[in-house]
């Protein structure tokens, strides 16, 4: 009769020993008392003797499997003898996994999960709870955290909570960054009043009259402010884009499948645009009369045409986000902005902007700074050119790029690094990897 | 109650004949040099405890006066290559071992001159160079340390040897067994030295062991060991001496037990109720730096004149060495966190 | 890890095993003991055929003597030895703590600088194999709280191999915290001596929605929970300190100003545990200000580990417990 061989229980309180492995094989002739096998307990590991001798067979048990004791995991044979039936099945070998929803555990998630503190801040009389991210949001928007209503636990105040209040005030409540109005710097008692003054109109059969109402009249002013206001100075840069094309390319099948986005070069350079601040923070500043403030953040301002007029909406902390974030949240704006769901939070805050006309052929153009911004970046098309590469000449995808700075904080070296380095990030995108 | 000196004597002492034979044995400068290192040992603890006195160290202090015998007969049967660790009452086996005093006194002061930098103080000062292995704070903590030290000289076929000491109180300690057991059984080149003041801060050893000597302990570990005359510094040489040549020739380890007294309290908190007055007298009437003086002026090896002579020089090196260590510098006491690690 | 053919997987006690016997081959004054190290090959095995090829000096078997042991390591390093001893079980570390502490870990400061204290301490710690309360703690917090002893815990073979290296290499006392559940798990370590330097944190997973700080166990149970909570849309990244002390700070700090959410899991109780030293260390450093949530600590209850089970695995964190705290912790507030 073939002997079995069996789990051995080895000491008091083993139910269960975990088979490491077999020192003989299958089919060799061990001697009764020879190891054979290799079992761990919790303590230690410990060798299995062979209880006969013979020919090993229906070695069942694998390694890492968790063997109840007494259970069978091979036998041996006498010359002649064959294997019982049972072990011509496979042998059982996982453990039953998981247990069921222990109460208790059930309850020490929850306690983990349901209270919590969050850091106090006096505003008055009243303690407001929020987190440390959305405090400083707050501070930095210059809102009232007591007014702001909290979806956490007791009423703390989350980010998001931070964000949806900015959203849904209405926009009168928005500070214009300038208090002074554009026009009584002009030496003008009224808005609306004409240059009269200054030229006389055309006699000529008029058309039609529109009153100037809305954000035409916001755009008007400020457009006015800045030039007057701010020095300006411009320079050009062409740059060859056969790397940035060859880098949507490459980026923007797995970026649309992921997103379903598609990737414009309009999101390549506001990308490339919010990593290079960093090294140039003069562009990314505000002249503050008696101050000069340099922003940590880089908010970027997109220049978007709609039938209109223009907006800007403005991608929040792009130095943050990577090209994929950079797509998404860019055709977000875009999107919101034609379909004129645009809120004002969403508009307001940028602190450099860009403006891209490549896409209604412009080849290049000055663009006005949008104070209180230091600068403006003026993208044209990119058209094939020929240009001399060596000493030869090649056909190559030339795009120009125009940055308007106030020359009261940015002087001419500063302005024209950063046009080199964006120069040098586009033309070898890879560098910001 | 402890041994009664003359119980003691009684038991242990040598003849006197004995006696006159080890110093007839020994150059005239080892003699020499253990009267000296006796005296050192006694004006340093003297003068430790004159500057507790006045206010001028911080912390407490473990003085052995009385018990100077036992470190430097035992060390002097050491060479200078070879190795000792010790403990909390340590100032005369790092003294017997050959540490620059101003030194040890700048340490015990805490300046940044200090044997450890003024990072140890009294309890802790080590003279890594000079085979000091340090002085450890916790009862028995030398022990398993000093097992190490012993394997790694088997390992490095070195031909050193290491004195470990402890106390009365360490012998019932659990590290004390497993560091001889562990240590006979590798045969380390060491010797195991108890220094047997018969207290254990308040407790007597009768009370807190079943046994009369420690040194019956050895032979739970199949050793040798012996009770010596702690206040004999002669004695203490060569029981010692033998122990060394045996660990020295690989055959393993020994236990000495050198019995003696302290006249002090266990530290400067001590008001000494667990013993009497009468007591202490009788002890120091036993006074060993007074028993060898008197040895070797009978066995003519130094005269009364000379004694006062070496006498008097010592106590001097104690001043000087107070009045030099008093100008060094305190240590820095920023970035101390670089000094925990090694590089 | 730069090499292009396939790297061989080998186990963690295999790994743990390889750098001790690559480290010992190249080094003399490396040895190895312990109980049972030698002839049984150690109770787990991470000694196995050791004796054979370093011989019973180098690999030496001990009586039962916790306190000596680490006594004999702690001497011997200070003569210029290089000593590794293993405790079988990190509960009988109990029984060292005289030694480690009081001795290994303050010899060099008290000692004015005057010697080192090269040592390392394996054990095989935690708990899930039923051995019950005093053969399953993971003592950590002891040793991260002694100044002068520096502590490990890798979760991988690769990093376990090469940490082993570099704590024998390394001139301090080292503890080296070896989860017995890790035994047996497998991954690719290159077969030639590498190290791993200290204080180097690795991020084992990315992500964009919450920071998992994982212990040792804990790392392949926060990858397993991370894998589940990506299907639901939810990015956990998985930092795993891997050297406890010297911690690597910034690695940690980054991560948290990335996510603003931070959960830390570890084996060991939850009170006076590690992770209140972690909480502390990103509260109170550069990544405050991006938090969007408390910091929470996912850890064993303050109970000893019981033999049932069921009871053992309900006293420590499970994947399910990550996933469900993971997941509340990134999706609330937003």
């Amino acid at each position: 009769m073939a002997t079995p061989i069996i789990m051995p229980k080895v000491d008091m309180v083993m139910e269960k020993g975990t088979f490491m492995e077999w020192l003989k094989k299958e089919g060799q002739a061990v001697q009764k008392g020879e190891a054979i096998y290799v079992m761990m307990t919790d303590k230690a590991s410990i060798e299995v003797e062979a209880p006969a001798s013979g020919i090993l067979a229906g070695l069942s048990a694998r390694p890492d499997d968790q063997i109840p004791v007494s259970q069978v995991v091979g036998y041996i044979l006498q010359p002649g003898e064959s294997l019982p039936e049972a072990a011509r099945q496979t042998s059982p070998a996982a453990i039953t996994a998981g247990m069921q929803a222990n109460t208790e555990l059930a309850e020490e998630v929850k306690s983990l999960v349901g209270n919590g503190d969050s850091a106090l801040k006096k505003n008055g009389d009243k303690l407001v709870r929020a987190t440390p991210l959305a405090r400083n949001l707050a501070r930095e928007m210059k809102l009232d955290l007591a007014s702001i209503p909290g979806s956490g636990p007791r009423g703390r105040v989350y980010r998001r909570d931070v964000e949806r209040y900015l959203h849904a005030r209405p926009p009168e409540q928005v500070e214009t960054m300038s208090e002074v109005q554009p026009a009584q710097v002009l030496g003008f008692t009224s808005s609306r009043q004409m240059p009269k003054l200054i030229a006389a109109l055309p006699v000529a059969r008029e058309r039609g009259r529109v009153a100037l109402k809305g954000p035409r009249v916001i755009i008007a002013q400020r457009l006015a402010y800045s030039v007057v206001t701010i020095p300006h100075i411009l320079f050009t840069l062409q740059i060859d884009m056969t790397e940035s094309v060859r880098l949507r390319e490459k980026v923007s099948p797995g970026i649309e499948k992921r997103t379903g986005q598609r990737v414009s070069f309009t999101a390549i350079i506001a990308h490339s645009v919010a990593h290079l601040l960093g090294q140039h923070p003069v562009l990314n500043s505000s002249f503050l009369g008696e101050e000069i403030v340099y922003w940590e953040d880089v908010h970027l301002g997109i220049a978007t045409n709609l039938d209109e007029y223009l907006v800007v909406p403005v991608i929040r902390e792009a130095q943050r986000k990577n090209l994929e974030e950079t797509v998404v949240e860019l055709n977000r704006l875009v999107e919101r902005a034609h379909s004129k769901k645009l809120q004002p939070s969403e508009m307001t805050g940028s602190t450099f902007t860009i403006s891209n006309l490549g896409m209604m052929g412009i080849e290049s153009f000055t663009a006005i700074i949008n104070p209180p911004e230091a600068a403006i970046l003026a993208v044209g098309k990119i058209q094939d050119a020929a240009v001399p590469v060596g000493k030869e000449l090649a056909i190559r995808p030339m795009m120009a790029v125009t940055v308007a700075v106030d020359h009261r904080v940015v002087d001419e070296a500063q302005a024209a690094k950063f046009l080199a380095g964006l120069k040098d990030v586009l033309e070898n995108p890879y560098l910001l990897i | 109650m402890p041994y009664q000196v003359r119980e003691v004597l009684a038991e242990l002492s040598l003849d006197r004949s004995v006696q006159c034979q080890m110093v007839a044995d020994l150059p005239a400068e080892k003699l020499v040099w253990m009267l000296e290192k006796m005296l050192l040992t006694r004006y340093f603890e003297e003068n430790a405890e004159e500057l507790y006195t006045r206010g001028l160290v911080h912390g407490t202090m473990h003085l052995s006066i009385g018990m100077e015998a036992s470190p430097v007969g035992s060390i002097a049967a050491i060479e200078l290559g070879d190795y000792i660790i010790h403990h909390h009452r340590g100032h005369g086996h790092t003294i017997a071992k050959g540490a620059d005093i101003t030194l040890m006194m700048a340490e015990f002061i805490g300046k940044e001159a200090g044997y450890c930098k003024g990072r140890g103080g009294s309890m802790h000062i080590a003279d890594i160079d000079g085979g000091n292995l340090g002085a450890t704070g916790i009862v028995g903590s030398g022990l398993p340390t000093s097992v190490g030290i012993g394997l790694a000289l088997q390992m490095q076929k070195s031909d050193r040897v290491l004195l470990s000491f402890f106390g009365d109180g360490a012998a019932n300690i659990g590290e004390f067994h497993e560091s001889l057991n562990m240590a006979s059984v590798w045969k380390l080149p060491m010797v195991f030295i108890c220094d047997n003041n018969q207290y254990g801060m308040s407790m007597p050893a009768e009370k807190s062991m079943n046994i009369r000597h420690v040194a019956e302990r050895a032979s739970a570990y199949g050793i040798p060991g012996v009770t010596v005359d702690g206040n004999d510094v002669l004695a203490v040489h060569h029981a010692v001496k033998k122990a060394v040549d045996r660990a020295r020739s690989g055959e393993g380890i020994s236990l000495v037990e050198n019995l003696t007294y302290r006249w002090c309290g266990h530290s400067k908190s001590d008001r000494n109720l667990y013993r009497t007055a009468e007591e202490i007298k009788e002890w120091q009437q036993n006074d060993p730096i007074v028993r060898f003086a008197r040895l070797l002026i009978d066995c003519r090896v130094i005269t009364q004149a000379e004694f006062d002579q070496f006498d008097k020089k010592c106590k001097d090196a104690i001043t000087q060495a107070t009045e030099i260590a008093a100008t060094f510098p305190e240590p820095d006491p920023r970035n101390m966190e670089l000094e925990v690690y090694a590089p | 890890m730069s090499s292009d053919k396939p790297e061989r997987e080998i186990t963690y006690l295999d790994a743990v095993r390889e750098a001790m016997t690559q480290e010992m081959r190249h080094d003399p004054c490396v040895f190895l003991m312990g109980e049972d190290v030698g002839v049984y090959g150690g109770a787990f095995g991470a000694s196995r055929g050791m004796l054979e090829e370093f011989g019973a000096e180098r690999v030496r078997d001990t009586p039962i003597s916790e306190a000596a042991i680490a006594g004999a390591a702690t001497g011997a390093a200070i003569m210029g030895l290089r000593p590794i001893f293993e405790i079988m079980f990190m509960d009988f570390v109990a029984i060292s703590m005289n030694q480690l502490v009081n001795q290994a870990a303050k010899m060099r400061f008290m000692f004015g600088g005057k010697v080192s204290v090269p040592l390392v301490m394996r054990t095989p710690a935690g708990s899930g194999t039923g051995a019950a309360a005093q053969h399953s703690q993971s003592l950590e917090a002891w040793f991260v709280a002694s100044p002068g002893i520096k502590v490990v815990a890798p979760s991988t073979p690769y990093d376990a191999k090469g940490l082993l290296v570099t704590a024998i290499r390394d001139n301090n006392p080292v503890v080296f915290m070896e989860h017995k559940l890790l035994y047996r798990t497998k991954g690719p370590v290159p077969e030639e001596l590498y190290s791993i330097p200290l204080q180097k944190a690795e991020v084992k997973r990315p992500g964009r929605h919450l920071t998992v700080i994982a212990i040792s166990i804990m790392v392949p149970r926060a990858l397993e929970a991370a894998e589940i909570l990506a299907k639901e849309g939810l990015e956990i990244e998985v930092v795993d300190p891997r050297s406890l002390k010297p911690l690597d700070k910034q690695t940690i700090t980054d991560s948290v100003t990335k996510t603003g959410r931070l959960l830390i899991v570890h084996e060991a109780p939850v009170t006076g545990g590690f992770g209140g030293e972690l909480a502390a260390v990103v509260a109170g450093g550069e990544a405050f200000d991006r938090l969007d949530a408390p910091i929470r600590r996912l850890a064993g209850r303050d109970i000893p580990i019981p033999y049932n089970r069921g009871l053992e695995r309900a006293a420590v964190p499970q994947v399910e417990d990550i996933v469900a705290v993971a997941r509340e912790l990134a999706t609330q507030g937003r």
